[in-house]
């Protein structure tokens, strides 16, 4: 018997669980150790070989190609290839718009990731406080579905919103008695803009991920507080959050990771292929634009990859701090 | 303290009825199990009591109010789930405390506190959990867990102590243990308790008064003696002892004096029926298997003592040698004859598990060194008063002039 059942486990768990003192799977048929061990890996290898194969091409090799052009006088058009040192690193930090593009992304993460876990949570409890079982697939597919549309798609869309004239933006507003914004056309409103278009597309998953997170909270320990007399604030506030805090944590580093990351959204609605992505005047020039601005408007693709370096170690460093962060207000069970 | 009075409660889900017109009477201070199989609506009940569970139809009232409308939080019921429910992210103090907390209100704060934190102790005391108040959920065992979560439900001193199958989760000798404690709590506390289980076990040694409930009806309320000796109808006779009452049903065939089941598999005097039973109506007979004694060996050697051998010495009628072959220890008694299929050893006692010629099978309670052996015939008898009658159509008890002088004879 145990050897069927050992069959159907995996494998390793298997070998860990079934052997008897002697140290053999009892009533399996005994290979040699080795080939066995062997089999194992090899099956092992062959399941994981497409995700490796896809995560090599185009992550590893590209990642390490950019670790290694940062150093180098590198064109996509010149063949001469010149180690070059520090020297990308030094004229970056000469650059005040790329410290200003990291200010401009700073601004738009420490927005973005309030933004985003609020109303995601928000929208989660709404959805599974006031929605019936019935109708609840239709209500999570609507609020998933701006996450499935292309952004660069629904971008175009958002930039006839913000439109000054003819934008439902302005018309909500006014309509409001709320004075008519420039949006797009306006330093101070251009990237605001954009971050509505980000959360609009971007909630949906996150929806999604706290909507998972919220069924994982047994009902018993909410109704347990109940009886306790607490109220619905304090059970959210003492029950709900802290156990909710694993899922919280891990929407806080996807949307900061998607935030520094954040590209596709600006150029479209800044200014797209015809130019000026990134304006008025540099007001939503994120570091990801200026990274791609810098490779492929202005062919300087070591200086970009300088810059997706030090990019790359902003996010390691803000993960890690999260990380450090998580171990004291995030509880596993 | 309270009493609580149930009317009429009924629940549905849809189209689907759970709990069916339920009435209830608990007194201040007494212990309610409700027992049933799983499905049977019981946990409903208990919800729709702490206010968990909307109610479809009928009241409840708690302490003289009527509480249907209520929020659970006040209704002071202290209630313990089956999983404990436990705030895993909480100390132990820190759940004890959790619902002292959340009643404060505003005035006097840092003497409040000082307040909770000795009713945690001396609560923690109380379950011997003191040395493990700074201690995390996950680190402590079942039987801990539990206190815990007892500990929760009554530190702020409920009307109500509401248990929905406390002890399921813990493993056989914790739950003996357990058991034995929480009836010594109530004793202390006297608070009034309603206790949700399937096992009788449980609810035989817990309770002041059992309900048996199936099909989200009340089958019966009364003592561990009143279920037991005198179940109400045929569902409560299987559900109750372990195994449960072996019941048949009975064409009208009489022979003389005695009622006949087939060729003679049942056999039991006709002066033991119930008044107007059995006069050409079916009537169903049922047996515990710990009341069944072997009678002797079909030939008509001698008796073998079964584990009631006081039993025997009660019918003068043994010696008067005027009944069939083996009447001479079976006069006045039930008999019923039977093949040994399954013998159970059981160390203190053996279950034999036997089938009349009708097919229908017996199981016997007997003394462990009882001597049956696999595949022979026995006769096995029950005292009359141990005889229990039931309407074959509705399945309720019939009363008969022996069985109430019976309170509380239960060996």
């Amino acid at each position: 018997m145990s050897g069927t059942i050992s069959r159907a486990r995996p494998l390793s768990v298997a070998r860990g669980r079934e052997r008897s003192a002697d140290g053999r799977v009892p009533g399996r048929r005994r290979w040699p150790a080795r080939l066995r061990r062997m089999e194992e890996s090899l099956v092992a290898y062959g399941m994981l070989a497409p995700a490796i194969t896809v995560f090599t091409v185009f992550f590893f090799i590209p990642a390490i190609f950019l670790a290694y052009i940062s150093f180098f006088h590198w064109g996509i058009l010149s063949s001469a290839t010149t180690f070059v040192g520090l020297k990308n690193f030094r004229i970056l930090f000469q650059q005040p718009l790329f410290f200003h593009s990291l200010a401009v992304t700073a601004y738009y993460t420490v927005v973005m990731i309030p933004a985003t876990v609020v109303l995601a949570l928000g929208i989660a409890l709404v959805l599974r406080e006031a929605v019936t079982a019935r109708r609840g697939g239709i209500w999570r597919s609507a609020v998933f579905l701006p996450h499935v549309t292309p952004v660069v798609a629904t971008s175009v869309i958002w930039v006839w919103i913000f439109n000054p004239q003819f934008g439902l933006a302005n018309f909500v507003l006014t309509s409001l008695h709320l004075p008519a914004l420039g949006w797009l056309g306006s330093t101070t409103w251009a990237l605001p803009a954009v971050m509505i278009d980000s959360l609009w597309h971007s909630l949906g998953l996150y929806v999604i991920i706290f909507l998972a997170g919220l069924a994982n909270v047994p009902r018993e320990l909410i109704e347990v507080a109940q009886l306790d007399g607490a109220s619905r604030r304090r059970i959210f506030r003492r029950i709900v959050l802290p156990l909710l805090s694993p899922t919280t944590f891990f929407v806080v580093i996807l949307s900061t990771v998607s935030s520094w990351q954040a590209f596709s959204q600006i150029y479209t609605m800044t200014g797209g292929p015809h130019g000026g992505a990134g304006g008025p005047a540099f007001s939503t020039t994120t570091d990801a634009l200026l990274i791609y601005q810098t490779a492929f408007s202005y062919d300087h693709f070591s200086l970009a990859a300088a810059m997706s370096m030090v990019l790359f170690l902003i996010i390691l460093l803000l993960t890690l701090i999260q990380k450090w962060i998580s171990n004291r207000l995030v509880f596993y069970r | 303290m309270a009493e609580i009075r149930l009317r009429g409660l009924s629940k549905s889900f849809g189209s689907n009825s759970v709990v069916r017109n339920v009435d209830l009477d608990v007194k201040d201070g007494e212990f309610i199990v409700l027992l049933g199989s799983s499905g049977c609506g019981k946990s409903t009940v208990l919800r729709m009591i702490a206010g968990l569970e909307k109610v479809t139809d009928g009241e409840i009232w708690i302490g003289g109010e009527l509480v249907n409308d209520e929020p659970p939080s006040s209704r002071n019921v202290g209630m313990v789930f089956q999983n404990y429910a436990l705030y895993p992210h909480l100390t132990v103090a820190g759940n004890l405390g959790f619902g002292l907390a959340a009643r404060r209100r505003g005035r006097g704060r840092r003497a409040a506190r000082e307040d909770e934190r000795r009713q945690i102790r001396e609560t923690a005391e109380l379950l011997e959990i003191d040395h493990v108040l700074t201690h995390r959920p996950k680190e402590l065992s079942g039987g801990q867990r539990q206190r815990v979560a007892l500990g929760r439900a009554i530190i702020r001193r409920p009307d109500v102590f509401l248990m929905d199958e406390p002890l399921s989760n813990l493993d056989a000798n914790l739950r003996e243990r357990m058991r034995l404690e929480l009836a010594q709590l109530h004793r202390k506390l006297r608070i009034t308790t309603i206790y949700v289980t399937h096992d009788q076990g449980e609810a035989l040694t817990l309770a002041d008064r059992i309900v048996v409930l199936h099909d989200g009806q009340v089958h019966q309320v009364g003592t561990a003696d009143d279920v037991y000796d005198r179940p109400a109808d045929t569902y409560v006779a299987r559900f109750l002892g372990s195994p449960g009452m072996n019941l048949y049903t009975l064409p009208p065939a009489r022979i003389g004096d005695d009622l006949v089941l087939a060729d003679g598999a049942l056999r039991l005097p006709a002066a033991a029926l119930p008044p107007g039973a059995g006069d050409g109506r079916p009537l169903s007979i049922g047996i515990r298997p710990e009341h069944l004694a072997l009678a002797a060996d079909p030939p008509g050697g001698p008796v073998s003592q079964g584990p009631r051998p006081a039993g025997s010495g009660d019918f003068p009628a043994e010696a008067a040698g005027t009944s069939p072959p083996d009447g001479a220890t079976t006069a006045g008694r039930t008999v019923l004859r039977c093949r040994v299929d399954i013998l159970e050893r059981l160390g203190s006692h053996l279950l034999v598990h036997g089938s009349l010629s009708t097919g229908q099978t017996v199981i016997a309670r007997l003394d462990a060194q009882a001597a049956v052996r696999q595949g022979e015939q026995i006769v096995l008898t029950a005292r009359t008063a141990d005889t229990h009658f039931f309407d074959p159509d509705s399945g309720d008890r019939l009363v008969t002039a022996s069985m109430p002088q019976l309170a509380g004879a239960r060996a």
